[in-house]
């Protein structure tokens, strides 16, 4: 690995820019990621932005289990972002459609249609477990590049040090 | 201003190789100062040079009915024609050119 290559994987770890998107959730996590970017929890120390485009983001941030209506905007989005490209599941709706399970309004679970890096579980989690999700999806980013995803999934979990 | 004068405003002093690192400072300046009036650490000194590198490293999109090469080249040319109206170095460059 060259000086460039080297340099290339230690900015991607360090500038991990976020693009939010909702298919169908109940909003709490979206409360909590935004949460996760305020002053109280300081994610812009690891260079975490909330950009309002996809094509600016490098990580997708995907709350809500999958509705029928939502399936067309995940594709959409999922390919506007450009790569390299990591996706992080916040929530237990995006990974197992959580109660909302065998309802005829979802298409679900979100590995069904994208590949999914990191699955932060909880209902909603905690803004902590959101930001270790983030570095987490970062390091699998930058280690990645431009290869395809694999397959192997990672869950963030809630670090146990964290007082409410 | 003869010839080596005007280059070294345009690619050095006033032009790119300071003009760029001090707007990737002022970028971080602007952060910190924000950040530490929040009450929070902010983003680390070299941020504005992560973004950088790290937006260079990302895939271009695909287009229909545009050629490849003048996609690639359009920023470029971008670039030129608003350097060639910077008026106190460019403009006495390109009139010799």
């Amino acid at each position: 690995m060259n000086l460039w290559n080297k340099l290339m994987c230690y900015s991607r770890r360090h500038s991990p820019w976020l693009f939010h998107m909702n298919s169908g959730s109940c909003n709490g996590c979206d409360i909590e990621l935004v949460a996760s970017l305020t002053p109280r929890y300081d994610a812009e120390q690891l260079g975490v932005r909330l950009e309002g485009s996809p094509r600016h983001a490098d990580i997708l941030c995907i709350t809500g289990p999958v509705t029928h209506n939502a399936v067309n905007a995940i594709h959409t989005v999922y390919d506007q972002v450009l790569g390299p490209k990591a996706v992080v599941a916040i929530g237990s709706c995006p990974a197992t459609t959580n109660v909302f399970i065998d309802s005829r309004t979802l298409d679900g679970p979100l590995n069904k249609h994208i590949p999914v890096d990191v699955f932060v579980p909880g209902c909603p989690p905690r803004p902590d477990a959101i930001i270790q999700g983030v570095a987490k999806a970062a390091e699998i980013l930058a280690a990645r590049g431009n290869n395809p995803p694999a397959t192997e999934i990672v869950i963030a979990e809630t670090p146990a040090e964290v007082q409410p | 201003m003869n010839l080596t004068t005007a280059l070294a405003r345009l690619l050095i002093f006033p032009g790119l190789l300071f003009a760029i690192p001090a707007a990737w400072f002022f970028l971080w300046v602007e952060r910190k100062a924000v950040a530490l009036m929040q009450g929070r650490v902010g983003p680390p000194f070299m941020q504005p040079f992560f973004d950088f590198i790290k937006l260079l490293g990302k895939s271009t999109p695909p287009r229909s009915g545009v050629g490849g090469l003048l996609m690639r080249a359009w920023p470029l040319i971008a670039v030129s024609a608003a350097g060639s109206r910077r008026p106190a170095a460019g403009t006495s460059l390109l009139w010799r050119l």
